[in-house]
């Protein structure tokens, strides 16, 4: 009987699955042949990139701060993406009060991101974040430290560098800052990098507790502590336990803030007078 | 896919090896086609573009691949499922689903029953567009395994063996896959339509 039974239930469920494959079509043959060609271009273009840098493990998102065109101010801009959200994400299989699904829901609702930088030189930078909430990206990005001031779009950017008396005017994309692919990233990173993921609870100052993520490759160690009460991130720590290549000079990111107001002009950029422009 | 063609498949990943990446692409680019168009529906372009990104981020990693961790199918799959992921949490709400959403309340009859498969659902239900999206939507949101297996057992209607070997996995383990992959189907769906 129960057998019939059970053999009732799966004709029913393949009759409601089975309507996912309505109007489906056949596979582009020729699209497919031309990816085959370019997907094997891109595999071995990537196994040559791992043979000539084989002792240094450079993890995604440093990979693509690499490329940019303002590495050091770029990297430290890209970051911000990747840790805030990527970060929180790694709870999903961690610990069930901290789940993956509420963190993106609140940095969904995100306008603004206010925090400081700390790098490894020693320097405090201040970063402003416009987000727009529909697509997770931010839109305008607005930074001042005591070697560079700057501020822009994913596609127009200006770096003021206050030793040299120099504008870095960078046009097209400089940084992607997707906060969905950043989770991306930071999943295929832990994986790929054979990775720990520890989640503790820490008592600070000011907050009941807090949630310790902890996030330790055979290259770095990522610490971020987590508000439970609004899943979003208080502080992040970066340690580095092998040279990460040039441009990643990020120490710290600490004193977050979420939609604040705006400070009026606060993304609006004007070249210094007698400043050099140069063009990228 | 047996187990041997599958360890070298992934050896040669591993080492970088041409041969290797094409006999994976040969294996898995219509069965990906074909996974993703069940997710995301009839619009072409969108799902020559999910593909493309699918093989073009597993061609960058797939010398990270690790046989430990599941098999190769597993690991493009999951590829696929958070391309199609992203690809929707860029979108708007979608008119369709709101519209799905709608239609689903206006019916009358034991809904419930007919997602927990207790009693027949009408064919012209079975039949509606509607269905259809609320069906993808729930599958959508499922782990990249759980679609593997449903859709494996009960579109492909593969047999429990051939899904192990596929799984590298034992036919109890697939079984008890299973039964967790219909609970979390329905209440996939039931969320949605909530």
């Amino acid at each position: 009987m129960n057998f019939e039974k059970n053999n009732q239930k799966d004709i029913r469920l393949s009759q409601l699955l089975s309507t996912a494959d309505k109007n489906t079509a056949m596979p582009d043959m020729e699209f497919l042949d031309k990816l085959r060609e370019q997907s094997t271009t891109e595999f071995l273009a990537s196994s040559a990139d791992r043979t000539k840098k084989p002792q240094i493990k450079i993890i995604p998102i440093w990979r693509i701060i690499m490329k940019s065109k303002i590495t050091k101010i770029a990297s430290v801009v890209m970051i911000i993406g990747l840790v805030v959200i990527g970060v929180t994400l790694i709870n999903k299989t961690a610990t069930p009060v901290y789940a993956f699904e509420q963190t993106i829901e609140a940095m969904r609702n995100i306008t603004s991101v206010h925090f400081f930088i700390n790098t490894i030189n020693g320097d405090r930078i201040e970063m402003w974040l416009k987000v727009n909430p529909e697509i997770g990206d931010n839109e305008k990005f607005y930074i001042d430290g005591p070697e560079f001031k700057g501020a822009g779009t994913l596609n127009d950017s200006y770096i003021f560098m206050k030793k040299t008396n120099t504008v870095i005017h960078v046009t097209g994309p400089s940084h992607i800052i997707q906060f969905g692919q950043f989770i991306e990233e930071m999943v295929e990173t832990a994986k790929n990098d054979n990775g720990t993921i520890q989640i503790k609870s820490e008592k600070i100052e000011g907050i009941k507790s807090v949630i310790l993520l902890i996030i330790e490759t055979d290259d770095y160690k990522m610490e971020s502590r987590i508000n439970p009460v609004t899943k979003l991130p208080i502080s992040i720590q970066l340690m580095p336990k092998k040279d990460l290549g040039p441009g990643n000079i990020l120490q710290s990111m600490e004193d977050f803030s979420f939609n604040e107001s705006l400070p009026e002009g606060i993304f609006d950029f004007e070249i210094p007078e007698g400043a050099q422009v140069i063009e990228q | 896919m047996d187990k041997d063609t599958e360890g070298e498949i992934a050896q040669g990943l591993m080492r970088g090896d041409r041969q290797a990446w094409l006999r994976l692409y040969d294996a898995y680019a219509d069965p990906v086609w074909r996974s993703i168009y069940r997710l995301v529906g009839g619009d072409h372009a969108t799902v020559a573009d999910l593909v493309q990104e699918t093989f073009l981020a597993a061609a960058r990693s797939a010398r990270n691949f690790r046989p430990d961790r599941g098999t190769l199918w597993i690991w493009l799959w999951t590829i696929a499922r958070r391309r199609v992921a992203l690809y929707y949490r860029k979108q708007r709400p979608s008119i369709g689903l709101n519209r799905a959403q709608n239609w689903w309340t206006s019916l009358n009859g034991e809904k419930f029953d007919w997602i927990d498969a207790g009693a027949d659902m009408p064919l012209d239900i079975l039949q509606s567009q509607e269905l259809v999206t609320l069906v993808r939507t729930a599958l959508r949101e499922l782990p990249a395994d759980y679609q593997t297996l449903l859709l494996a057992k009960y579109v492909d209607n593969h047999p429990v063996a051939q899904i192990s070997e596929q799984m590298n996995c034992s036919p109890v383990s697939i079984r008890s896959k299973l039964a967790r992959a219909r609970k979390a189907f329905r209440k996939s769906f039931k969320k949605i339509v909530r």
